[in-house]
């Protein structure tokens, strides 16, 4: 068992990075390969998926938590909970962010597939920060259930659990590496990639997560077989549209 | 930045600054608060006063992506059922100043 402790004074430090870290790859790859809109529009995306995703992050946080929000209503202090820090979930952020660029993209008539510029970023980004999520240790909700294996780590508690972060970026490492392979595919299609693929991930690793479940699963994996559906319709929308422009 | 039809420059620049500044806020906000008390819970949380710069500049970041989107939607609304766009009328301008250069008197 590999002794780790809990140190949750990091966790805002390694987050902060994290978002450093997934910009810097942002602009690096996006001098070095050029974008498919101009500097304005590409501004204009980015403003969609930031608000989206932080009212994606919060909303699907507060929603996993919803006890406590409840608790807070009751006790009158629902302003004071939605101003508390933590609270925010990676896949809100993911769909929020999502869906934020794709109305933003609607109202100023953005007709190009932009998301392929984050797809190595994102990857990075939340790479980065899972090293955070584990070192705060039990302070911080994503730790795994107990296990007797060897590479099980001690969060400050004595039990040995499974480093469900530690599984996270070696998968993110292997996200990375396919979105950022030469393969030709068509636009988007390295954004759907790590999108899809990254929910399917939540959906099967928060098993080893010991949340509170509603119907078999916890929020955030329903969330993410929300947006697993949500991507199968927006391919198959997308392929109607392919075909009827070839007819056309 | 087009929006419906119109250019919008600075908003979204606006919009993802005041958006970061949040996140980072709300983090380092966290900091403060669990440095006080190694508590995960938000229930405890809540009991707990944040950190003062940390609050500010949250509740001032928050209150200002809420303006710049209302801003932005009004003005673009304006733009687009207030009055005839600036193109159209620079068009309707030209169209006259055409009009009087052909006028052979």
């Amino acid at each position: 068992m590999i002794r780790i402790g809990s140190h949750p004074v990091w966790h805002p430090v390694l987050e902060t990075l994290a978002y450093a870290a997934g910009y810097a790859v942002f602009k690096f790859q996006r001098a070095r390969q050029g974008d498919v809109v101009d500097e304005p529009q590409r501004w204009t995306v980015l403003a969609g998926a930031a608000v989206g995703a932080l009212l994606g992050s919060r909303l699907l946080g507060i929603a996993e938590q919803w006890p406590t929000v409840e608790a807070a209503w009751h006790a009158g202090r629902l302003m004071a909970l939605l101003f508390s820090p933590g609270g925010k979930t990676i896949v809100g952020g993911l769909l929020g962010g999502w869906l934020g660029v794709e109305l933003v993209k609607r109202l100023s008539g953005i007709r190009r597939r932009t998301g392929d510029l984050f797809a190595l970023p994102l990857c990075v980004g939340i790479a980065v920060g899972r090293v955070g999520c584990l070192i705060a240790g039990l302070a911080d909700d994503t730790y795994g259930k107990p296990t007797s294996l060897p590479w099980a780590v001690d969060l400050g508690d004595g039990i040995g659990r499974h480093p469900v972060q530690v599984y996270e970026i070696f998968f993110l490492a292997l996200v990375g590496i396919v979105v950022s392979l030469k393969w030709r595919l068509p636009e988007g299609a390295r954004f759907r990639i790590f999108l899809g693929s990254y929910l399917a991930w939540r959906v099967a690793i928060d098993f080893l997560k010991p949340q509170p479940l509603v119907a078999g699963m916890n929020v955030i994996q329903w969330a993410a077989l929300g947006g697993i559906f949500l991507l199968v319709l927006d391919w198959m929308v997308g392929r109607r549209e392919q075909h009827e422009a070839v007819r056309a | 930045m087009r929006l419906f039809g119109h250019e919008f420059g600075r908003r979204a620049k606006t919009l993802v600054i005041l958006a970061a500044v949040l996140l980072v806020s709300a983090g380092l906000c966290g900091l403060q608060l669990r440095d006080a008390n190694s508590t995960h819970l938000i229930a405890d949380a809540i009991e707990i006063p944040l950190g003062v710069v940390e609050l500010v500049v949250m509740f001032a970041s928050s209150v200002g992506i809420v303006v710049v989107s209302i801003a932005w939607g009004a003005e673009a609304l304006y733009q687009r059922y207030g009055k005839a766009p600036k193109d159209e009328v620079q068009k309707l301008v030209e169209g006259k100043d055409d009009g009087e250069r052909k006028d052979p008197r």
